[in-house]
Parts: C-alpha cells; structure tokens; sequence
C-alpha cells in the first residue's frame, strides 16, 4: 500500500459543504501545509439546509461560513472561495459549478485536486466527485484524487496523518453548529475511521485513505475500482473502455480456436488410430483368408491320399475279397487280382 | 512562443528501422525546422513515475498492454506539451485525449488483415482486425483528427471506422537521398553486384505480409535474374548463400537509395500497404517498379508506361500474380524502350506529388504551425547529382 503523500506544489481542494475538507481530508491538507504546499479550497454549497436541534436556523450560513474560516486558518489553507451555491441542491448548479472550478485550475494551476468521491450517500457529494471527474477528463495538468467522507472508499494511497491528527481535530472542533454541537463526537468517529486504515500498513497511526488518479478511469474501470471487480459497468460510450472488450472477446475467440484447433488434431489422431486398427483388421481377415484357404488346400490333398476307407467300403471290400479270394486260392493270384481290380476301382468317378 | 509536441509510437525510433520509424523521425525533424520542441514516448521511453500507475487498464495482448502503458502515462505529463501526434493506434490508449490530438494512420489493419486472411492463423486474423484494427485503431479516431498516409488509407479509415475527420497527406520522398544516379557500374561495384547483371530489388523487411512466397517463386523462376534483398529488421533471411543473391541488412537510407539506382528494377508483392515508401522511393530512383496494386502503387501507378509493370491484385489468385510478374520481368529485360520509358516516369511523378516539401507544407499546416504573416508555399528544389 502507498502511504507516500501524493508529490504536489499547488493543491486545490474541493468540499461541497463547510467541514467536509476538515473530516475528509484536514490531516492530508495539513501535512501538505507543512511541507510548505500551497493549498487553497473551494466551497460549493452554504450549508444552509443543516437541521439543528434546537430549531434555530437564522443565521446558520453566517455561522457556517465563520466556523468555516476559522477551519480554513487552523487547517493553513492559503486561499479560500465559498461558492455559497444552496445546500442539497447542487445537481441543478452542474454547469455553475464546473464554470468555477474550471476558472480555478486555469488561475490557480494545481498539482493535484482533492476532490469527495462520487460513490457517496450524499447527492452534493456526488455531484462534486463527478464534476471533478468530468473536467479530469478533459483538462491535462493535474492528478486527482478522491477522498472519503460518509461513504467508505476503495483507495490506492494511505496518507498517514498521525503527526497531524492534533490540527485535523483542532479544525473539526471548530464547527460547533455544522456537526451539530457535537464536534468532538464527528472527530472521535473519523478518528476512528482514519485509525482503522492501520491494519492495512501493519503499524500503530491515524490514517487518511485517497483514490489517487493520474489518468481519467472510464466509467467501467470507475465502477469496477469501487466494487472490487464485483460489478463491471455496462461498457459505456469510452473508446478505450470499448477495446478492452474486444480484447477480452478476442482472446476468448483465440482461446476457443486453439481448443477447437486442438479437438480437431485429437479427432484425427482418433481418427489415424480407427483407419490403423481397420487396417490392422483387414490384414488380419486376409491372413485369415490365406489359411483357410491353405487349409482347404491341405484337406484336399488328404482326401487325394485317404488314409482309410470309410466303413461302407471296407464293408465292399470285405465282399469283394470274399468272392475274388475263395479258401485255398494262391497269394500270388490273389495279390495280382486285388491291384488290378483296385486300378479300376481308383481310375472311376466318385458316382461311379 | 515556442510550441512543444509529443509523439507517441510503439517502438524506439533510433533502434528499428521501419517505415513508422523513418516517418517518425522525419515529423521530428521538421517540427523542429518550425520551432518546435519535440519528446518522442514509445514503449521502451515512457514519462518519469508512469510505472506506478494504477488505473491502467490490462488487455491480455502483451502488445497492447504496453502500448496502454504509454498512453495512460501521457496523461502525466500531456499538459506540457501543446499538442501531440499518435503513430498509427500506439497512442490508443490517450482517451479522451486532454490537449490537441492527431493520429497518422499509415494502414488500416481491418484492410490488413483481410489481404492477409489466408497467410495468417485464426488467432491472429482476429487480433489483427478486430483487436487492433475495431478496436485501438477504431478508438484512435475518436477526439483526434486523422491524417491519412495516401488515398487508400483514408478510404479505409472512413469506410471501416466511420471516421470523418480526414485529412490525407502522402508520404514525402526525400530528394537529397533519393535521386538518379549516372555512375551504376561503379555503384554495382561498391555493393558486389555483377556489373552485366540483370537486378531485381526486392526493398522491405521479410516477412509473410510481404509476399516472400511470391518473391521465392518468381526468383526461381528467373535464375538469370541477380536478386538484390534489401532487408529492414524482421524475420531472419533463409536466403543467405543462394546463387545470383545479394542480401544486404539493416543500410542507411543513402546506401538504400544508392542501390535503388543501380539495379534494374523493383519487386515490391506485397499484398497490403498503406503507402509502400519503398515504391515511391524507387520511383524516385529512377527504377521501373514491379508492384501489386496497394498503397500508393494504386494511385499513382495507373498511367503509362509504369501502368505496364503493376500487377494484378491478388484476388485473381497467387499463381496469375506470380505469372504477371515473370511476364513483366522479362518485359523489362528484353525491351530496352520500356526500361528507359519507366525509368524517366518516376523521377517525374515523385516531385509533382510525392515530394517531400509538399508533404511538410501540408503537414505544418493541419497542425496549424504556420505563422499567418509569413508565405510557406513549397519549393522543390532540384537536386544535382553528387559526385560519388
């Protein structure tokens, strides 16, 4: 986490109502006044709509305005303009406004601008984040950073403010009627949130948290700071914000054509491996083929050279011996009948 | 008052030798001619503490991740500067731009691409049009006004990104550099080139996108062609040691021109060019140019004779453009009254309409440099041919 002071010679602070730069960001301002930056501070609205308690609101923006200049000496802001634009109603001022601040970074020449973050519970608080955003985007020179006030905000730099907590609640303690006779109350609870940013940077200290801005976020990259990745904006008119989404459909395009460019080799070597193992087969059924084949020739040959006579034959033999061979005949002569009757017995047709 | 510019680009213009570079260290030199102060940003060089910028949005190409980088940084520093000019989309990511804003668009990658399509993966046809091309090219028109390189790019920048504030400057040849020479044979000498030889030129850096395929084949096809590669820095040459070649790497641009005039004639295939400077400057040379129809070729190749030599576009298919070639090579060798036709039309055309005073006149003016008092009007001064 940076908890480095934002580098800064001329910074321009803008609150929409007398104490919102003293809860917001007194201790930064007072650092900077230490280190011999110049700071000045733009009021928009006169905080006239504050309810006090005791129902007496005559003379409220005088006494705001009082309590006010008194926070600005103690604060040791150089220069000080209260716009004195009508409280909760500052969205109908847009064009005033941005006039003003307008004319203000042009004679003043800013650093760097404190600005209340446009993510707020309160409309004036959004309508000055927004306004401050709006001209960040179109006017080069000068960094920007939000700070917080009712609404917690996501930051990127920490600015340590413990050696000047004692003049951040000096100028909180100056508004008696603005914090509602309760100054002391308003400083322990932002006391408190500034002691809570502590247990990001591991060490004992008061705290101020800012969303420092070098170049214009767009309103995608805004929403997507502020939600922590949760919400992504609906893409909005910004060209750069529009490449970023064709960067994203490009590579998920390039990573759905290298899986289908991968499939697609997995196919054919499946594909490779099926016409191999068919190959294998067809060489196997005609391997198969050949030794039937030999192994009709083989029972061929067996039935050229019988090695016996069936039992009805033999049965014929028996008879033929029995007529050609009467008792007493000669082995000679009957030898010599038995080869010639078998040449003709051979030399016939199986039907024969 | 002294005016101070920046130029954003993606590559280190002292280090890389490209087209890009060359144009971006021409604008330097002239804005500095009309008193202005320049700081050139690229992806190696960017303003002090940019590094540690946080909202700089991340893109998953690398390539457009740093150039982002550049861009998003500029914003740190754009307000000393009183204006700044953008090469190509390499400032892209400078929006909504804060002080006057230009980008030179030497090439439309929509167009790119589609000439590519069948040389490039799936992958990178995509990147190449859709992420440089719709996207960064797309968002570098918005809020900056568009100066065109040539004709042919405008159109593409109107047409495919809808853009309409167009102004089209051609690319200016340098005529101190780029000139006839009368002494070739000497000149063929200094580089090894056989005196007797009949030299084809091939002027760009290798790389598919510039139709090496066809280049190899008709070189195959002509062995009794000498081939001169002049290479810029791309990929690496397999050429080196082949017959009847001579590659030459990473010259000065003198040493460019001075081989321009001594071969024959330039081979320049290239499927996609936004201006093709190669062309112009060959033309310049006083060398008949065999090119495809793109970038300045297909403006300013359309008269005779030179309309003689240009190819015919690629979607006729490569083996008619590769047979075109050998048609019109063997043309050049065998018909003398041809060559030197060719060769007294470039000379001619480069300073009525690529001369580079006319390129800085018209480029000083749309950035609004000139003082109102003063008479700019461009001479084309005549160069006399050094002795060498």
């Amino acid at each position: 986490m940076n908890t480095d002071l934002p580098p800064a010679q001329r910074v321009f602070v803008i609150a929409p109502h007398p104490d919102d730069e003293s809860l917001g960001c007194g201790g930064t301002i007072a650092r900077y006044v230490r280190n011999g930056t110049v700071v000045n501070l733009l009021v928009v609205s006169n905080g006239a709509a504050l309810e006090e308690p005791d129902g007496q609101h005559d003379d409220i923006v005088a006494a705001r305005s009082q309590e006010l200049e008194t926070a600005t000496t103690t604060l040791g802001i150089q220069s000080l303009h209260a716009l004195q634009l009508p409280d909760s109603q500052l969205a109908h001022y847009e064009t005033q406004i941005r006039k003003t601040i307008s004319e203000h970074l042009t004679t003043f020449q800013p650093d760097l601008v404190l600005a209340p973050s446009p993510i707020d519970s309160h409309g004036d608080h959004v309508t000055v984040g927004r306004i401050a955003l709006q001209l960040f985007r179109s006017t080069p020179g000068w960094a920007l950073a939000f700070y917080e006030v009712l609404a917690p905000l996501r930051f990127n730099t920490l600015v340590d403010i413990t050696d000047v907590a004692t003049v951040k609640e000096k100028a909180i303690r100056c508004y008696q009627r603005s914090l509602f006779q309760q100054p002391q109350l308003f400083w322990r609870a932002f006391r408190a949130l500034n002691v809570a940013k502590s247990a990001f940077v591991h060490r004992a200290g008061l705290f101020e948290a800012l969303w420092v801005l070098h170049a214009p976020p767009t309103d995608h990259e805004l929403l997507d700071w502020i939600t922590y990745g949760f919400q992504s904006g609906d893409n909005g008119p910004s060209p750069l914000q529009r490449v970023k989404d064709i960067d994203d459909l490009v590579f998920a395009l390039q990573e759905k054509t290298r899986a289908l460019a991968n499939a697609e080799r997995q196919l054919s070597a499946l594909r490779n491996e099926v016409a191999e193992a068919e190959q294998k087969l067809q060489e196997q059924a005609t391997r198969l083929t050949t030794l039937q084949e030999e192994r009709t020739n083989s029972d061929t040959v067996s039935q050229i050279s019988p090695p016996a006579f069936p039992a009805q034959e033999r049965h014929f033999v028996r008879q033929y011996l029995e007529y050609a061979f009467p008792v007493g005949s000669s082995r000679r002569a009957a030898l010599s009948m038995l080869k010639r009757h078998l040449t003709q017995y051979t030399s016939k047709s199986p039907k024969e | 008052m002294r005016k101070r510019c920046a130029i954003l680009t993606a590559f280190d213009p002292y280090a890389f030798k490209g087209g890009i570079e060359i144009y971006t260290r021409q604008m330097r030199d002239t804005l500095r001619r009309y008193g202005c102060a320049v700081d050139i940003y690229h992806t190696q060089f960017l303003p002090e503490a940019a590094r540690t910028q946080s909202s700089s949005p991340s893109f998953h190409s690398p390539f457009l991740n740093s150039l982002s980088q550049v861009g998003r940084a500029f914003y740190r520093v754009d307000h000393l500067y009183d204006f700044v000019i953008a090469q190509a989309f390499f400032g892209f990511a400078y929006s909504p731009p804060r002080i006057p804003a230009f980008t030179v668009f030497h090439s439309t990658h929509v167009q790119y691409a589609e000439a590519n399509r069948e040389l490039f993966s799936p992958e990178w046809y995509f990147e190449v049009k859709h992420l440089f091309g719709l996207g960064a090219e797309q968002a570098s028109t918005v809020g900056k006004k568009v100066i065109a390189v040539s004709d042919a790019v405008a159109y593409e920048v109107t047409r495919h990104y809808g853009a309409t504030d167009v102004v089209t400057i051609c690319t200016g040849v340098d005529q101190t550099i780029f000139f006839p020479r009368l002494y070739k044979q000497e000149l063929r000498d200094h580089f090894a080139i056989p005196r007797d030889a009949f030299v084809g030129v091939f002027l760009a850096r290798w790389g598919a996108d510039k139709a090496i395929d066809v280049l190899q084949q008709v070189m195959e096809a002509t062995p009794d062609v000498f081939w001169v590669l002049v290479l810029g820095t791309g990929e690496p040459c397999p050429l080196h040691g082949r017959l009847n070649t001579r590659i030459i790497e990473n010259v000065e641009r003198s040493e460019v021109a001075a081989i321009l005039s001594c071969a024959d004639f330039l081979f320049h295939p290239s499927r996609y060019e936004g201006f093709g400077l190669a062309i112009a400057e060959a033309l310049a040379c006083g060398l008949p140019v065999i090119a495809a129809p793109v970038g300045v070729a297909w403006s300013v190749l359309q008269e005779p004779p030179l309309q003689s030599l240009l190819l015919p576009s690629y979607s006729i298919g490569k083996a008619q453009v590769i047979a075109a070639a050998l048609n019109r090579i063997r043309r050049l060798q065998h018909d003398p009254d041809l060559w030197h036709a060719c060769a007294e039309a470039g000379p001619a055309i480069v300073p009525r309409s690529l001369n580079l005073p006319q390129w800085e006149y018209a480029f000083v003016n749309t950035l609004g440099l000139f003082d109102s008092t003063s008479d700019h009007t461009p001479s084309v001064t005549p160069r006399t041919e050094p002795t060498p």
